[in-house]
């Protein structure tokens, strides 16, 4: 017999621990992998922009994901081998080398550890191909692509070194700093915390309340005042409600000083986990921001889906387009044309013309940090359609005075307008044209992506238009194509973007009355710097360019799909890091309520010899166990879901949308579906630890 | 066999050292059965892991065999505690996961050398039967009682025929029936296979049995006591000399 007999053994004895502890670094390779195959593929290449923030953010979202699965591994790691450190205690007590027995550890560890690697990367492949099929479903596109590339192989394989480097300092920290003592009194270690004040519970949650919200508007708060963009210093006010969490925790775990009428009902199960104090609380801290991190993460989606799908579902015409009066884009019958020969039909079509002023307005200047505003007569363009029109495309009769315009939003005016205009010039002959806001009309159909209609009378339209050339001209067409088709609207956004010139290819953020004025100030125009000009060189079919092209069409079909496909990718973004940070949560919850049960084994023992039942054994474990689930899911859904409240309640200056509150209940319901599962994992718990206490 | 001279220890608290051993001197015969006693503080277990090398010590000096522990590197120190010393501790600390027969066996795999591996399973046998408790060989510690599983650690520790077998508190955590049992074992092993024992416990009735008891106060000897022959009557005079302590 030799010693690798003897760890063959152990391990055959301990073999549901070796699963476990298997299952957990699998679980942790095969996300990182999954993830990062994901990332690579080309449709998310295609969908997060080069240099752009959803990129930045997509690689930010992996980083996090690494960090979370590496924390997750370690602590699956340190656990494990915490579990081990009185068996290798024992050998090192009865004269075992701990040099010898380091590298014996190892090699199982290698040979553990490099199953786990395969056995996950093997895995990440059909977890990947599983949400992605099941996307698939739903959104059939042709260029949702899934394809293995190299770098993410190679992330996978460094991620899945780093696990086995990191297990291999924790083991080595293991064996040459253990202390043998604590191996053989380790039955009797505890950590007690001292005694807190009366209202510590109460102070907790006015912490988390209070600072949350101090934490929120602080921001705003410091432009306000100071005229300044906020500094980073200001994200330390987070800490606030995270110190709330801690001390509603703490009260949790110890209970405060009071002597409450529950308070015989509670004693045993208070007093236990006031021994088991400090580390438990840590755990409860880290399960805290880990569901807090994952609600987070799930709520992304659900939120900003539901807002793009009721504003797309409300329009009426599916087909939208706008061009420069200087273009000819679909010759006489061309799109009739087109549209028959997919079988579809045109009902109803309607055409107006939009001109295009300068509008004046506070302009914020920045120096550094600061910035003030300052007014410009010509700030920047505005599309204004005629009373006429508008009455004849909504079927309404309006009046409206020369000198007014109403801006046309949505049912909710949830898209912005600009209420303060007082002045529309002639950007050819420097005519002006004072004016006043009259109201708000809503049309879902009349509301752009890319910019803003407003509305004004037919005289001033005319004052306008007779002294304006083509060149600030462009018409706004609407029609209705029975027999819509996927096809059908790719084909016609082809032949659509074949009618532009070059330098028509601009992108959304590039306004023509702020060029001009910037170049007679004599100054450079921010969007014409060269980084802005390669956005003409883009492919019309790249998500970039649909999403930021100032002429993008509304094709209802396409955007539908488009987006789907966009929120798609993003859903499957952050699915991973609902995965790992709800899946570390309960492990993490789970892992401490076992060995809460261990150590405090001799506590029912005795409880045992007193005459105590079954039942009320049950009770005692089960009253214990519930604090390390019950406080850190509270605190985390209820946290997250009011700052999702909150942060949509500020988005449109202090109230909710329709879209929103739809958004709100659906992350009500997967809080529930958290809970469940919360709850079931509970159960495990506690019978996991009644049979270790040998309650049956 | 087992010399200490002058062993001093402290113990760092916050800020404040408390000296726990205050140079103790004390010598073990080879074969003989030595208890230590004291109250709690007296630095009795500190004493014992001193000894064990499990820690270190400020001053003085502990031989064993002739050779001196405090110069040897952790390697050496290993190979001794493997070699030379046979421990029982108060709570058992058997393998879960390894069978009584296997946990026994456990020090001569430790050692690796192919003799002592060779002949391992015929001297677990020989143990076991030695002890009472060849018919659970092939248990695992959570089928048997705690007395059974003190002496499989007896057993254990004698392994490698150790030059000396450590105890602290050995029936510690035992009822008085399993407690005897473990008694019989320290009494076996000196008188069948001649093995010294050093042993630190609270249990006046266990120290009865051993040959001579060292008292500890305060981190110094304050007695030594030779067992007259009569087991009772030393049990007596232990108790005596552990009243006049507390005096």
């Amino acid at each position: 017999m030799n010693i690798n007999q003897i760890f063959y053994m152990l391990r055959r004895k301990n073999i549901a621990e070796y699963i476990l502890y298997m299952i957990c670094t699998i679980f942790s390779v095969a996300v990182v992998s999954a993830y990062a195959l994901l990332l690579f593929s080309p449709t998310v290449m295609e969908v997060l922009p080069v240099g752009g923030d959803s990129r930045k953010q997509a690689f930010g979202i992996f980083a996090v994901v690494c960090i979370g699965c590496l924390a997750f591994s370690m602590y699956a790691s340190a656990l494990f081998y915490k579990k081990k450190q009185k068996e290798l205690g024992i050998i090192l007590a009865l004269g075992g080398n701990r040099s010898k027995l380091y590298r014996t550890v190892v090699k199982e560890n290698l040979r553990m550890s490099l199953l786990c690697l395969l056995v996950g990367l093997l895995l990440a492949f059909p977890l990947n191909k599983g949400i992605w099929g099941a996307l698939s479903l739903f959104i059939d596109s042709p260029e949702m692509k899934l394809r293995v590339e190299l770098p993410s192989l190679l992330i996978s394989v460094g991620i899945a070194g780093i696990v086995l480097l990191s297990t291999m300092l924790i083991l080595r920290r293991i064996i040459f700093r253990m202390d043998l003592l604590d191996v053989i009194k380790a039955e009797h270690k505890n950590e007690m915390v001292r005694k807190l004040p009366k209202h510590t519970g109460l102070y907790g949650v006015i912490l988390i309340l209070a600072g949350g919200v101090i934490s929120y508007l602080a921001p705003g708060v410091y432009m306000d005042v100071f005229s300044e963009y906020p500094p980073a210093w200001l994200n330390l006010l987070y800490l606030i409600p995270l110190a709330g969490v801690y001390l509603t925790i703490l009260y949790a775990v110890v209970g405060g000083e009071k002597v409450e009428k529950k308070h015989y009902a509670d004693m045993i199960s208070k007093s236990i986990m006031k021994f088991q104090g400090r580390q438990t609380v840590n755990c409860m801290l880290v399960i805290t921001l880990l569901i807090g991190g994952g609600c987070f993460a799930a709520f992304y989606v659900p939120i900003t889906m539901t807002a793009f799908g009721t504003s797309v579902q409300a329009k009426e015409w599916n087909y939208q387009y706008s061009y420069p009066q200087t273009r000819d884009v679909f010759e006489e019958g061309q799109l009739e044309e087109l549209v028959k020969k997919y079988g579809a039909q045109i009902q109803e079509e309607k055409d107006f013309p939009v001109l295009l002023a300068a509008k004046d307005g506070m302009q914020e200047i920045e120096e550094g940090r600061k910035f003030h505003y300052e007014y410009h007569p010509r700030m920047a363009t505005v599309h204004l359609i005629k009373e006429s029109d508008f009455e004849e495309f909504t079927e309404t009769k309006l009046q409206i005075k020369p000198d007014e315009y109403y801006a046309i939003t949505d049912e909710e005016e949830i898209a912005r307008f600009d209420p303060d205009m007082t002045l529309f010039s002639n950007m050819e002959t420097r005519e002006e044209y004072p004016v006043k806001f009259a109201g708000c009309l809503h049309h879902e159909d009349l509301v752009l992506e890319n910019s803003r209609l407003y509305l004004i009378s037919d005289a001033l339209f005319e004052r306008i238009d007779s002294t304006l050339s083509q060149e600030w001209k462009e018409t706004l067409c609407y029609r209705k194509i029975a027999n819509d088709s996927y096809q059908l609207a790719t084909k016609v956004y082809e032949e659509f973007c074949r009618c532009f010139e070059p330098q028509d290819m601009v992108f959304c953020g590039y306004d023509r009355v702020s060029a001009i004025v910037a170049c007679e100030a004599g100054q450079e125009y921010w969007a014409a710097a060269p980084e802005f000009q390669s956005f003409s060189e883009l492919s019309p079919d790249s998500p970039e360019f649909q999403r930021e092209w100032i002429y993008m069409p509304f094709f209802k079909i396409m955007s539908l799909q488009g987006t789907l496909r966009n929120y798609a990718v993003y859903f499957m973004l952050f699915i991973y890091v609902v995965i790992v940070a709800l899946v570390s949560a309960w492990l993490i919850a789970y892992t401490r309520c076992v060995t809460i049960g261990m150590h405090n084994r001799y506590v029912f023992e005795a409880l045992e010899k007193l005459g105590a039942s079954t039942a009320f054994r049950q009770r005692e474990l089960r009253k214990q166990l519930s604090i390390v689930y019950k406080t850190p899911t509270c605190i985390g859904l209820v946290v997250v879901l009011l700052l999702f409240v909150l942060i949509l309640y500020g988005n449109d200056g202090g109230r909710f949308s329709k879209s929103e509150l739809l958004g709100l209940l659906i992350c009500v319901g997967i809080e529930a579906v958290i809970g469940a599962i919360t709850y079931v994992c509970y159960r495990a718990s506690v019978r996991k630890v009644s049979l270790l206490s040998s309650f049956h | 066999m087992l010399k200490v001279e002058e062993l001093r220890k402290s113990y760092l608290v916050g800020k404040k050292s408390y000296e726990v051993l205050k140079g103790i001197s004390l010598e073990v015969k080879k074969g003989e059965f030595v208890a230590v006693m004291g109250p709690s503080g007296s630095g009795k277990s500190t004493l014992l892991n001193c000894i064990s090398c499990y820690i270190g010590y400020e001053a003085g000096t502990i031989t064993l065999d002739g050779h001196k522990i405090d110069t040897l590197g952790q390697e050496q120190l290993a190979a001794m505690r493997n070699r030379q010393m046979g421990f029982v501790f108060q709570d058992f600390m058997l393998l879960d996961g390894l069978t009584v027969k296997n946990n026994i066996v456990l020090p001569a795999v430790i050692s690796e050398e192919k003799e002592l591996i060779e002949a391992a399973e015929q001297k677990a046998k020989k143990l076991c039967e030695t002890f009472g408790i060849s018919h659970i060989m092939d248990k695992y510690p959570a089928e048997i009682s705690g007395g059974e599983k003190q002496r499989v650690a007896v057993a254990r520790a004698l392994m490698n025929d150790p030059l000396i077998l450590l105890a602290d508190e050995p029936t510690g955590n035992l009822d008085s029936k399993s407690g005897r049992s473990v008694i019989d074992a320290f009494v076996m092993a000196k008188e069948k296979l001649h093995t010294t024992i050093f042993m630190v416990t609270h249990d006046s009735f266990a120290a009865s049995f051993s040959d001579r008891a060292i008292l500890l106060q305060d981190g110094m000897v304050f007695r030594e006591m030779e067992n007259p022959g009569d087991r009772t009557t030393f049990q007596d005079e232990l108790l005596a000399g552990i009243g006049s302590m507390n005096r």
